[in-house]
């Protein structure tokens, strides 16, 4: 009787995980991010991105499609934004290049009601021939007519991520800070930071890459902060950072 | 003593702020943000049909919301078919001061702002035009003018004809805002507002030739024709006979403009005209026309077809699922034309009329004949024939010549070829003949059924231990099965909330559920297997408890109980989102075998607009309890509301009245 009782034991076990595990399985995956910051010496800069997303559930083109846009809000009195690249690729390997008609430039909802920030752009781009399968690349650079850098980034995002990098080229007399919250939410290994100079001696680069960063969890009345973030910045005092938590007392300086 | 008087004063201060909210104003106003002194709108239509549009309105603010809202000002319009404008503005200040904010050839004139506004989904550079008016006081009054020209866009006009000069020197028309439907002209006007409004005026100036039919629905409305000219033109005149006031609506009423004042005006002769129109408009575009990509797709999915319905199930869910809804711009035509397959296969992605576009296309590469058609969800189409649609659909003719109706954008992950949420609604397809209005059937309720199945145990410290299975079809299945369509991570806490809702300490042992996103092979079915301490109170003699399966579980699935069950009675028509049909059932077994039972007192309700019965059975030591409630339609009459409220509220006291059964 006590062997039964194992037994049953043992199956209800096995039942419930094998309902869960189906649970956990990711709906997309991140192939490739890549944010890359480029500050000048003439006071401009550059900010490059980068995503590969594979669509993994068919659910995650029609109920809630949220890979389907992307959105750059940007200020066109100070930014501009260039397109580099944006496909999708199919499953068979065809490229889709997104259409003009796709690329939409309005007005960002927050901006609206309201004539001062009535210039304001938000560039709606539509990723078209997805599928199944499918991966979505868009590549775009912003210039920016200032070098300030005042960045959070997550590291964690609601489905994987295979690879993460992120750079950071500051001219070398410029300061430029970084410091993690949340860092040990974040699993061990997988994270790389490099440093280097160029040969000429005039560009510092700081670098960081993840790899293999498992999806974000959901669950009720998580604190925001359990997201690891990486947070980069120059000449701004960490005590402007907005923050929930203190920043590190001894931040890095390269 | 000094604290009371600081306290005292605040409390004073904060209710002579309170009613200063709104200003002192006749009974019938009070508590209003706004009221419209006057709303006039002048049309003066060409034969081409394009449209030039006045209006004239002021707003006089009744309070700070009021205020707030009229801080700005918009207009939409859509540049590829229309031109609009804001052409004046006045603030007319409770003192007297009148501020000139916007008026032709003066200097220091506000900005209006043209822009494109946000959006998400259709993104067809839909714009805005807006002019900031500031801060307003109580009492101030908002006066404006602006233009429209084009079918429901566009002109580019410089000066304003007035309203009084009965569009005397218009200038050239252009073509690109000459209406799709050449030489015609529509509007849907409500005579109706959420805010009171004093006098509205609708003018149509128009040639006799073209026949226009006007019918005034639900109300009554001052109307005056007159000869405009000696150019064979009409003026018709539309007047407010007393206020309009903002209707206290009854919740889950019907759309405004099915139950309130509107004015239907068309030179359409008739629904078959506007068919015809219909169907030449995307034949003549091409919409359907295959192409080698969608043909090759078309044979690669109907591989292992069995038959007729087979084919047009494999179609129409293959695009459901695969044009992902979001709209771009194919430039000039948007918005009435559906895109072409090779846009639409290339893009895989658009709004509804393209998706219906898709679906012909493939059905037509099949050999099958299809039709677009145009619907209006959540509203009436009532016989005027205006363009009072909001949403296209697909009509295939089958082989016995009957015609089927098909919607891709509302049956993502749902058990039907036509949503049920869509009964009861209008509808009109395009063909060459031409086709009349007609209306969608009711679906019966037991195609859209809830089953919850119950399997448990009380012990003798009151613990229940057992299992219920969730099955569900059709619209009931989309409700059940809508836990799924999120990410994958949210599942374990979506199902284990469904329990927990109703009882917050149980232990759930195992969730089993079938295939979520295969939702074509077979209905939803969720088995929970659960542990509850403590569930029933048990003491010697009596154990007291509701059955689990009556606490209305899924209650996502039970749109009717989401409805305010208190009032007695209606005036209104009202909307569910669709038929239904609940069924619980339940076996119960029991530490001791009780000689008495005391169980909910519910009256049975039998009527075709809904009903409920419920039962409970003792045999042994095993308590069966069975219930059903049956909801007949989507769209009802207030006369159905006595029948529709009692059917919920038994099935709520059910679900909280305890049975009581004693040794």
């Amino acid at each position: 009787m006590k062997k039964i009782l194992f037994f049953a034991a043992i199956i209800s076990i096995f039942n419930f995980q094998f309902s869960i595990s189906r649970a956990q399985q990711p709906d997309a995956v991140y192939k490739l991010l890549r944010y890359e910051w480029t500050l000048n010496a003439d006071g401009s800069s550059d900010y490059h991105y980068r995503h590969e997303v594979q669509i993994l559930r068919n659910r995650a083109l029609t109920a809630y499609a949220d890979k389907g846009e992307t959105f750059v809000v940007y200020n066109p009195d100070l930014e501009e934004v260039i397109i580099n690249e944006v496909y999708t690729r199919q499953l068979d390997g065809s490229r889709v290049e997104m259409p003009q008609n796709a690329f939409v430039y309005q007005l960002p909802e927050e901006c609206a009601d309201c004539g001062r920030f009535n210039h304001m752009r938000e560039l709606a781009m539509v990723h078209t021939g997805m599928e199944l399968g499918c991966v979505i690349v868009v590549d775009y650079t912003i210039h920016r007519k200032y070098n300030l850098l005042y960045e959070s980034l997550p590291i964690k995002r609601e489905c994987p991520v295979e690879k993460m990098d992120v750079v950071v080229s500051y001219p070398k007399d410029m300061d430029v800070k970084w410091d993690f919250l949340g860092n040990q939410y974040l699993p061990d290994g997988g994270i790389t930071r490099t440093t280097s100079i160029d040969e000429d001696n005039s560009t510092k680069h700081l670098q960081f890459s993840f790899i293999n960063m498992p999806q974000s969890p959901h669950e009720p009345y998580m604190p925001s902060d359990i997201i690891p973030t990486l947070r980069l910045y120059n000449s701004i005092p960490s005590t402007h950072l907005p923050s929930t938590r203190n920043p590190s007392k001894n931040l890095p300086t390269l | 003593m000094k604290k009371a008087f600081v306290f005292l004063t605040l409390l004073a201060a904060t209710a002579s702020f309170a009613t200063a909210q709104y200003k002192a104003l006749p009974g019938k106003y009070a508590g209003s943000n706004t009221v419209t002194l006057f709303d006039s709108t002048g049309v003066y239509m060409e034969e081409s049909g394009l449209s030039h549009v006045l209006n004239h309105k002021c707003i006089e603010m009744y309070s700070f919301k009021g205020c707030s809202d009229y801080s700005t000002y918009k207009i939409d319009y859509d540049p590829l078919s229309a031109y609009c404008n804001i052409e004046r503005v006045l603030v007319h200040h409770d003192g007297g001061r009148t501020d000139t904010l916007l008026w032709p050839d003066r200097e220091n004139n506000i900005p209006v702002y043209d822009y494109v506004a946000p959006a998400r989904l259709i993104y067809w550079g839909s714009s805005q035009k807006m002019v900031e008016i500031g801060h307003l006081n109580l009492g101030d009054k908002l006066e404006v003018w602006t233009y429209k020209k084009g079918y429901t866009y566009a002109l580019l006009q410089d000066e304003v004809p007035s309203l009084n000069s009965t569009f005397a020197a218009l200038p050239n028309n252009e073509d690109r805002y000459v209406p799709p439907m050449r030489g015609h002209y529509y509007d849907i006007v409500p005579f109706w507002s959420n805010q009171p409004v004093q006098h509205k005026v609708y003018q149509l100036n128009i040639l006799d030739s073209k026949n226009v039919q006007y019918k005034v629905y639900n109300g009554e409305l001052e109307v005056k024709r007159e000869a405009a000219d000696e150019a064979g033109r009409s003026l018709y005149t539309f007047t407010n006979k007393e206020d309009i006031m903002p209707l206290e609506r009854e919740p889950r009423a019907l759309a405004n403009n099915d139950i309130q004042c509107k004015l239907l005006l068309s030179t359409s002769p008739d629904w078959q005209a506007k068919s015809r129109w219909f169907f030449g408009v995307n034949e003549d575009y091409g919409s359907f026309k295959t192409t080698p990509e969608v043909q090759q797709k078309v044979n690669e999915l109907l591989s292992g077809a069995k038959d007729e319905m087979d084919s047009i199930s494999i179609l129409t869910h293959w695009v459901a699922d695969n044009i992902r809804y979001a709209g771009i711009s194919m430039g000039p035509g948007e918005g009435f034309t559906l895109h072409n397959q090779q846009m639409n296969y290339t893009d895989r992605c658009g709004v509804c009329k393209d998706k219906a576009s898709t679906l012909i296309g493939f059905l037509r590469a099949a050999g099958f004949k299809a039709y677009a058609a145009m619907t209006m969800a959540g509203e009436r189409i009532d016989r005027i024939p205006a363009d009072q649609f909001n949403h296209s659909v697909c009509a295939v003719q089958k082989r016995d010549g009957s015609f089927l109706m098909l919607d891709p954008t509302w049956v993502p992950n749902v058990r039907e070829l036509w949503s049920s949420a869509e009964q009861q609604q209008g509808y009109l397809i395009g063909t060459a003949e031409g086709c009349d209005l007609m209306e969608t059937p009711i679906s019966p309720a037991e195609n859209h059924y809830l089953r919850i199945l119950g399997e448990s145990a009380i012990d003798n410290d009151g613990t229940l231990t057992g299992s219920l299975t969730i099955t569900a079809e059709g619209q009931s299945d989309a409700s059940v099965r809508g836990i799924f369509a999120t990410r994958q991570s949210e599942w374990r806490s979506n199902l284990e909330l469904e329990l927990l809702r109703v009882a917050p300490n149980a232990e759930i042992i195992d969730i089993q559920y079938s295939e979520p996103d295969g939702y074509l092979d077979h209905p939803i079915s969720i088995t929970y297997r659960y542990r509850i301490p403590y569930y029933a109170t048990v003491d010697k003699n009596v154990i007291t408890f509701i059955p689990l399966s009556a606490r209305n579980l899924f209650r996502r699935a039970m749109g009717h109980l989401n409805f305010n069950l208190t009032p007695e009675t209606r005036t209104q028509p009202f909307a569910d989102r669709c038929s239904r049909l609940v069924d619980i059932r339940e076996t119960i077994t029991l530490p001791f075998e009780p000689k008495m039972l005391h169980y909910p007192m519910v009256d049975g309700i039998a009527n075709p607009a809904a009903s409920f019965g419920c039962g409970f059975q003792m045999e042994g030591n095993k308590l069966s309890f069975g219930e059903q409630a049956v909801f007949g339609k989507r769209l009802y009459e207030a006369s159905d509301w006595p029948a529709f409220r009692a059917s919920a509220r038994a099935q709520v006291m059910v679900s909280e009245t305890p049975v009581i059964l004693t040794k």
